[in-house]
């Protein structure tokens, strides 16, 4: 779903870059509210949510005519979980004539998450105007329309946005050659996953994705090669029940039953309500004989289908 | 792509991870769009920010001129049924029936699997009806709320964001909503042994016991000479509360020796 699957930076994680785009003159000025962005912005950066809150909770008047002070307090407000006022406090910002990449963003983000996609999409699109060289708007939009809209050909174009905007983006590869994966282009697909890993092993990086989808494409022509896949997947993200899941196919591809059995039981177990790993189950534990298992894992597949129906 | 980007990907996974964990607290802050619905798109900044401030209205009264004044502003928006749930729950901590009745039937003009809509409107509708003339057509209307919402809460697909579990909690608590106002409409009528039916079945299959439904239980059992279990439920009604049942319960225990007492409120 929609929520789930949208990678890529918060709101608050945005503020990395703040301080360099508070205007110079205001600096020079320094002016109360220029103190008081200040301020605010080392709690933030320091994550001490309970005096940003208070100071926030202060301004009133300040806050009032300055956009990047209600830009600040909307991320305080996000944090502290009102997220209404947050978006609200965006668009005062936004009123107020802030148009800097960094808003829209967040208020694209902040829609995005009240499952507002048009104008999520409306906001992504005036971060691009005002930075067209920032990967990130285009690496927002290709996991929208990647996940929540299931057309690959439409997010490919945004992920080749991200990466000739910035090659050295690992996630942008990785999700381009999702894409490629799911148009049936194994080959190209393979490129971009080994880029990724590549990238992500220079930065020392984790990152499960790219290996994921290297286990899937050696799935059907190199089963050795996808169980090896799979348990590099386990490696990087062991919290990850979809990493237990691939290595549980991987097993089975192989024949390896009783491993098949033992991962896939590590997948349900981080996410019981995960339909293929108890459909597998079902399968590799009837093959093994053990049939009153294999039943209640089937009778968990088809409560999860009737409840979920084919998501 | 450097460790920032990672470690904004990582935060965001972290927070889409608790989001998930929690779908009825988000539910709880942007209200009707986040139910199992799915979210109708605001086509302007401008429609989202009214729909907004009726979420943030300080008070059910404000809350309930800011529906009117959005509805009045986009008349045409896709959000028209969510912001009249608003309002029909506005209206009900009001008290108002007869803002519950026209806006819950709004609501299900525009959203006819609504389940809050159905169910405030099942549980609603058996209070007002005091004898008067049209009291059979009312009960029947509530009736067929009720059983809507147990049909549409059973077909329901959810979004895998839900697990499962907190699904069956929150399924099994309408459902028990569903019973409680199915008891009431029957007791209403005079079907005593019905309604004992419907709330044992409501007491039965809340995950969260609540005060009014034992009281309701508590109340039947003794309107037909079964004191031991009317005394046992109305003890229960007593130690959950809220105030109020918690004095009818009371004043229900005093006078269940001896004299019958009334079925069904509040």
């Amino acid at each position: 779903m929609a929520m789930v699957l949208l990678l890529g930076g918060s709101p608050a994680q945005e503020l990395n870059d703040i301080e360099f785009q508070i205007p110079e003159a205001a600096r020079a000025a320094g002016d109360v509210r220029t103190e008081t962005r200040h301020r605010l912005l080392e709690l933030i950066r320091n994550r001490n949510w309970r005096e940003a809150s208070r100071l926030a909770g202060n301004l009133k008047e300040d806050v009032s005519t300055d956009p990047q002070l209600q830009y600040l307090v909307g991320v305080v407000l996000w944090q502290q979980g009102d997220k209404v006022r947050a978006i609200q406090h965006f668009r005062e910002a936004e009123r107020q004539g802030l148009q800097e990449p960094y808003l829209h963003r967040a208020l694209g983000l902040a829609y995005y998450e009240a499952h507002q996609f048009l104008l999520f999409e409306q906001q992504m699109m005036r971060a691009i105007g005002a930075d067209p060289k920032d990967p990130l708007p285009h690496f927002y939009l290709g996991r929208h329309v990647e996940s929540v809209k299931g057309d690959f050909a439409g997010a490919l174009r945004h992920f080749e946005q991200v990466v000739a905007l910035d090659n050295g983006h690992a996630l942008g590869h990785s999700y381009l050659a999702y894409c490629l994966e799911r148009l049936d282009r194994p080959g190209a697909a393979a490129r971009h996953y080994q880029r990724s890993i590549q990238l992500l092993d220079q930065n020392g990086e984790h990152f499960s994705w790219p290996y994921r989808g290297m286990a899937r494409l050696a799935l059907k022509v190199d089963p050795e090669g996808a169980t090896s896949w799979a348990k590099r997947a386990v490696q990087i993200g062991s919290d990850e029940f979809e990493t237990h899941a691939l290595l549980a196919r991987a097993h089975e591809n192989g024949g390896e039953l009783a491993r098949a059995v033992a991962a896939a039981s590590e997948a349900v177990r981080i996410n019981p309500n995960h339909a293929q790993s108890h459909y597998l189950l079902f399968t590799a534990l009837r093959r093994l004989g053990d049939r009153d298992a294999a039943q209640r894992h089937l009778a968990r597949f088809q409560e999860l289908k009737q409840a979920y129906g084919d998501q | 792509m450097g460790t920032n980007s990672l470690r904004r990907m990582q935060s965001t996974l972290a927070l889409m991870a608790c989001l998930a964990a929690a779908p009825f607290q988000a539910a709880a802050q942007f209200g009707p769009l986040l139910d199992l619905e799915g979210a109708p798109q605001a086509t302007t900044q401008e429609e989202f920010d009214a729909y907004l401030e009726i979420l943030a209205a300080s008070d059910d009264s404000e809350r309930v001129t800011q529906v009117e004044s959005f509805l009045a502003a986009h008349p045409e928006s896709a959000l028209h049924g969510r912001a009249s749930v608003h309002q029909m729950e506005a209206y009900k901590r009001l008290d108002d029936f007869a803002g519950v009745l026209r806006t819950g039937e709004q609501v299900l003009e525009l959203l006819p699997d609504n389940l809050r809509a159905l169910l405030t409107l099942a549980s609603a509708i058996p209070n007002a009806v005091q004898g008067g003339p049209d009291d059979n057509a009312m009960l029947d209307r509530a009736e067929s709320y009720a059983r809507r919402a147990l049909a549409v809460m059973e077909g329901k697909k959810i979004p895998l964001s839900i697990s499962l579990e907190d699904w069956k909690l929150f399924r099994a608590g309408m459902a028990s909503e569903a019973h409680e106002a199915l008891g009431h409409i029957a007791a209403k009528r005079g079907l005593i042994d019905r309604a004992i039916t419907e709330f044992e079945m409501a007491v039965g299959m809340n995950p969260t016991p609540e005060g009014r439904q034992f009281y309701r239980l508590g109340a039947a059992y003794a309107s037909v000479g079964r004191t031991q279990d009317g005394t046992a439920a109305l003890e229960r009604a007593v130690a959950l509360g809220p105030a109020l049942i918690r004095r009818r319960a009371e004043q229900e225990l005093r006078t269940l020796a001896g004299q019958t007492p009334a079925v069904g409120r509040p």
